[in-house]
């Protein structure tokens, strides 16, 4: 079955859905060179006075380095976390590891805005609302399933032999873990990686509830700002992120293969 | 170098006991092999050496020092999985330098090291391939490189030629055997092939259900098997009942074998184990056959298959290689059987499956 081509029919109804699909992201691409003040389709003149005006802009900028702090150091926690609680849940027997598992990848399922009410209760009652702290700890939440994922399937896919080879020829359990597991495992991980950056940056449900003024993300100030009206600004900041967003992507397939991943 | 002695091992999963009480030695620089059908502790003993799991109960010493409960990497031994287990990411030199590595070797001496462990498997000159580029046979001498290179004071081998197509196997266990020769380190060597344990060890233990049945030398356990496990297991060996009658074993019907040694009390009941491959096919009677009727012939290339109706009922099924007068014995010809009293094995009746 898998090496017959599909018919004419079924290849144009195909490559409709996908254009029909992509035609809001060229919408946005195209209306952020537009001069007008508004959104218009076909876009009027071309100017990158827009981006000028984003990247100048201390409300942006400040929302941009916050999300990136932010979606940087939610990852490489949900990294740490993800991958011990893999190793673990996979190489050890630990009681009730199928319960935790499901436990742990929850927040893929429970709706984001539960998951933002009742954090922001959480901290409230203990008195830790508004740090920034409170925001990175909520996007592990939401962030280390997909890291928890990927290492699972990339470890079930692992000779367990392989690294058992390591300690018989002489390598303490966290050097045969460093040298031998962790390399097979990376490109699963550098997907999940990728897909918990991408949730962390594009977070809106929950972060919105925790962020205080100062705190504003990206996604939130793109949100708020559109409440007020669609301006090309918008349009150009969703094209810069589109942009970064296929880069990283490009970049992570050559560096490691990672769609058999995914 | 050392030698290796498991004293009183167990181990025990939940109530289910998989290795009860196996206490044996293995001389410095012999080869022992552990032989048994799937599931009967083969694997699980040589994984406790290694350090991969930990008995219930006992004790594991190499040379005079006690490694129970020392963790994989503090016991200096090789092991060779029937995986290979090779190391994907890293080239055959950089697998190779793995165990060496860990020992704070580098530059020249290491160098030099790697390439003598691949010289000895023949494979001088691969160093800068990775293993996903060379057949299973390079990727299994590869790994015996690697578990080589370190000087290991134990060799262990879990299955490693269970892999490899026939022929191959063949090779492999010829390059196995020149191998531990030339190096003779104290090896387990566990395997489900009888042909491979006992040409390639100087002591084999039969292993079944957690018990090691019977630990000696390949011509003792094939020729003087411990009991009827031992027995069956070995060779293609046919089983008659029969009862102990002035050292001789009366199978009925007036007919009787003498063995050369029967231990068994006059009037015992007795199971008889003669392997095919020890039965000579007449066509004439002599003093001692059995006499019979062949009831079914089958041609297999090099050897034809006789099933034998004796005249008590009992049938007994024998190989005569091809090129012999008799494998032109056609069903309902008459036929004689004769044993060496050697090769007459005797066994109390129903002592084991």
């Amino acid at each position: 079955m898998s090496d017959m081509k599909p018919t004419l029919p079924i290849s144009i109804v195909a490559l409709l859905v996908v254009a029909f699909l992509q035609v809001p992201v060229l919408v946005v691409v195209l209306t952020s060179f537009s001069e007008t003040s508004y959104l218009t389709i076909p876009p009027q003149g071309w100017t990158l006075k827009w981006f000028a005006e984003v990247l100048s802009d201390p409300v942006y900028l400040r929302a941009i380095r916050n999300s990136l702090i932010l979606a940087v150091s939610s990852t490489l926690l949900s990294l740490v976390l993800g991958v011990a609680a893999a190793y673990a849940l996979f190489r050890k027997a630990i009681p009730g590891a199928e319960a935790i598992t499901a436990l742990l990848m929850a927040p893929l399922i429970v709706p984001s805005v539960v998951i933002g009410v009742a954090m922001l209760q959480y901290v409230t009652l203990v008195g830790l609302r508004g740090s920034f702290l409170v925001l990175i700890v909520a996007h592990v939440v939401i962030t280390v399933p997909y890291i928890l994922r990927s290492a699972l399937a990339s470890l079930s896919g692992l000779d367990v032999s392989v690294e058992e080879a390591a300690r018989v020829l002489g390598a303490d359990g966290f050097t045969a873990f460093r040298l031998v597991t962790l390399p097979l495992i990376k490109p699963g991980l550098v997907a999940g990686a990728l897909f918990a950056f991408v949730t962390s940056m594009e977070n809106v449900p929950v972060t919105i509830f925790l962020a205080s003024a100062r705190q504003t993300t990206l996604p939130i100030l793109i949100f708020s700002s559109v409440e007020m009206g669609v301006n090309p600004g918008v349009a150009a900041i969703s094209t810069l992120l589109i942009v970064a967003t296929v880069i990283v992507l490009l970049l992570a397939e050559r560096w490691t293969g990672f769609h058999k991943f995914v | 170098m050392s030698n290796l002695s498991l004293r009183n091992i167990v181990k025990r999963y939940g109530r289910t006991e998989v290795v009860r009480n196996a206490s044996f030695q293995i001389a410095e620089g012999e080869f022992v092999s552990l032989l048994g059908p799937s599931g009967c502790g083969k694997t699980t003993i040589l994984r406790m050496v290694a350090g991969l799991l930990e008995p219930t109960e006992g004790q594991i010493m190499i040379g005079e020092r006690e490694v129970t409960r020392l963790p994989p990497n503090k016991r200096n031994i090789g092991l060779v999985f029937q995986s290979y287990a090779l190391f994907p990411h890293m080239t055959v030199f950089e697998n190779v330098a793995f165990g060496l590595r860990r020992k704070g070797e580098s530059g020249k001496p290491l160098e030099e090291r790697v390439n003598a462990a691949l010289e000895m498997v023949r494979l001088g000159g691969y160093g800068a391939r990775f293993p996903r580029q060379l057949s299973g046979g390079q990727q299994q001498r590869v790994s015996m490189a690697r578990a080589i290179a370190p000087r290991p004071s134990i060799l262990l081998f879990d299955e490693p030629l269970s892999n490899l197509d026939a022929k191959l196997r063949d090779e492999m266990q010829i390059e196995l055997k020149r191998l531990q020769q030339e190096l003779r380190i104290t090896t387990l060597f566990v395997t489900h092939d009888q042909a491979e344990a006992l040409s390639l060890s100087d002591r084999v233990g039969v292993m079944h259900g957690g018990v090691i049945q019977q630990l000696d030398r390949p011509e003792e356990i094939y020729h003087r098997p411990a009991n009827a496990f031992v027995a069956s297991f070995i060779g293609k060996p046919n089983r008659l009942q029969g009862r102990v009658e002035a050292g001789t074993v009366a199978l009925g019907a007036g007919l009787a074998l003498r063995p050369e040694r029967l231990d068994l009390p006059e009037g015992s009941a007795a199971e008889v184990f003669l392997r095919q491959e020890a039965i000579r096919v007449l066509r004439a009677p002599e003093p001692g056959a059995l006499a019979g009727t062949v009831a079914l012939r089958a041609f297999s290339g090099p050897q034809v298959q006789l099933v034998v109706r004796l005249a008590h009922g009992a049938e007994i099924v024998v190989e005569v290689p091809s090129a012999e007068d008799t494998a032109s014995l056609a069903p309902g010809e008459a036929v004689y059987l004769a044993i060496r009293p050697r090769d007459i094995i005797v066994l109390p009746q129903g002592a084991e499956p």
